[in-house]
This record gives C-alpha cells, sequence and structure tokens, in this order.
C-alpha cells in the first residue's frame, strides 16, 4: 500500500519487509524554457537495502505505478526516468521499465526515450544514460514540452 | 531511440551528473546501511543544490535580457 510521506514522496513495504521510497522530485529548472504553469518531475525509485537483484514481483511494480499515475492526476505533468550507469545495469532497469510502460500504458500515456552521453573538454565520455520523458497523450502542452525537452538535449556546450 | 552527446558544461549536461552524484551518494548510504531518513536528507541536499545549478548562466542570461540582448 502506497503511503504518502510528504508531497511527491511515497513509500511502500514489500511482504518481505523492504521499504520502497518512490519519490518525484521538480527538474523545472534545468529546463529554462519551460513556462512556469508546467512542471517536469525526475523519478527515483529508492529501496531500503542494497539489493542486487530486486523482486519481480508484481505487486511492487504495480504500486509504483500507482504511483506514477498519480503524479498525472495533473495531466500537464511531465515525468523523466533516467537510468545511471553507477552500477552497470542501466540498460535492464530501462528495458524493465519500458516493459512496465508497454504492459502499464493503456494509450493514456506517451514515452519518448533518448541515450545520452555526457562528455568533458577532452572529449572523454563521462556518462552514459538512456532517458525516457513520460507525457499524458492529453496534455495539450506535449509538443511544447518535447520540443523544450529535445532541445535542451540537442544543445552542446551552450 | 537515439543517441545525443552533451557537453558537461551544458545544461542537460550539468543536471545529469548532477543525478550522477547524487545517487552515487545514495548508493554508498546503502551500502553503509543508513536509514530511510538518511537517504532522504541526501536527496534533499541535492534538490537545493540543483536549485543553484544553473544560477550563473541564469544570472547571465537574465542580465542580457534586461541589456535588451
Amino acid at each position: 500500500m502506497l503511503i504518502p510521506i510528504k508531497e511527491n514522496l511515497w513509500a511502500f513495504k514489500t511482504d518481505n519487509d523492504i521499504e520502497y521510497l518512490i519519490k518525484f522530485e521538480t527538474a523545472n529548472h534545468h529546463f529554462i524554457a519551460l513556462p512556469s504553469f508546467l512542471n517536469i518531475f525526475e523519478l527515483s525509485i529508492e529501496l531500503q537495502k542494497d539489493i542486487p537483484l530486486p523482486s519481480l514481483d508484481l505487486r511492487i511494480e504495480k504500486t509504483i505505478i500507482e504511483a506514477i499515475r498519480k503524479l498525472f492526476d495533473d495531466y500537464t505533468n511531465s515525468l523523466l526516468y533516467i537510468c545511471d550507469n553507477l552500477d552497470g545495469r542501466h540498460f535492464a532497469r530501462a528495458r524493465k521499465f519500458n516493459n512496465w510502460f508497454f504492459r502499464h500504458n493503456d494509450g493514456t500515456f506517451e514515452k519518448y526515450d533518448e541515450k545520452v552521453i555526457v562528455k568533458n573538454d577532452a572529449d572523454e565520455i563521462l556518462s552514459y544514460m538512456p532517458i525516457s520523458l513520460i507525457l499524458n497523450a492529453q496534455n495539450p502542452y506535449k509538443q511544447q514540452i518535447l520540443n523544450i525537452f529535445t532541445d535542451q538535449i540537442g544543445e552542446y556546450n551552450k | 531511440m537515439r543517441t545525443r552527446v552533451v557537453s558537461e558544461s551544458s545544461r542537460f549536461g550539468k543536471f545529469l551528473l548532477h543525478i550522477l552524484a547524487r545517487n552515487k551518494e545514495i548508493a554508498q548510504a546503502r551500502k553503509e546501511e543508513k536509514s530511510l531518513d538518511e537517504i532522504l536528507d541526501i536527496y534533499e541536499k541535492y534538490e537545493k543544490l540543483g536549485k543553484t545549478l544553473h544560477a550563473d548562466s541564469d544570472k547571465g542570461k537574465l542580465m542580457g535580457v534586461q541589456n535588451g540582448q
């Protein structure tokens, strides 16, 4: 069961007593062209314990999806899911999230995927992350948000 | 899925490296079996840092607008 901790922060506990946190952090300030009446959130799913392979329990998946649906109670909200490459499992996580998305999406949402490489001035790769932007298909500002997102990713050295 | 390249000094590059630093600290906290409250403190710290991440460039752009640029 989802327990609200504070605004945009949820927790739940599995039958194995593992606590999960689901956090939606505002990322608005990273998108300079985003109008102030729109919100882009970044999704974090945090486990209490350092588990190498989190459970495949379908209830966990459903609970996380429930929290995401709540965020979209405001259908102009957008969600970023960034898979960091710290543990080398970023593409596995992106695939898992992708499977969830297609399993639960009834056409309400649209997802745009990108792979982003961050390089330093010496042209060395600092990071390589798959990123998904999820929007409500009925969001009247969908194209505007998408343009802002792709412009922001498309810029180099600005 | 397209592959994009961003520089570490771009706005999006800074954002991603900021997320990476936060997640690294959280992963370390988890290894040390810190409590959820302590992990939330890390989130809060980075949330505050994130809001000032682009302060210099935003100030520059604002000055540009004020100067009619």
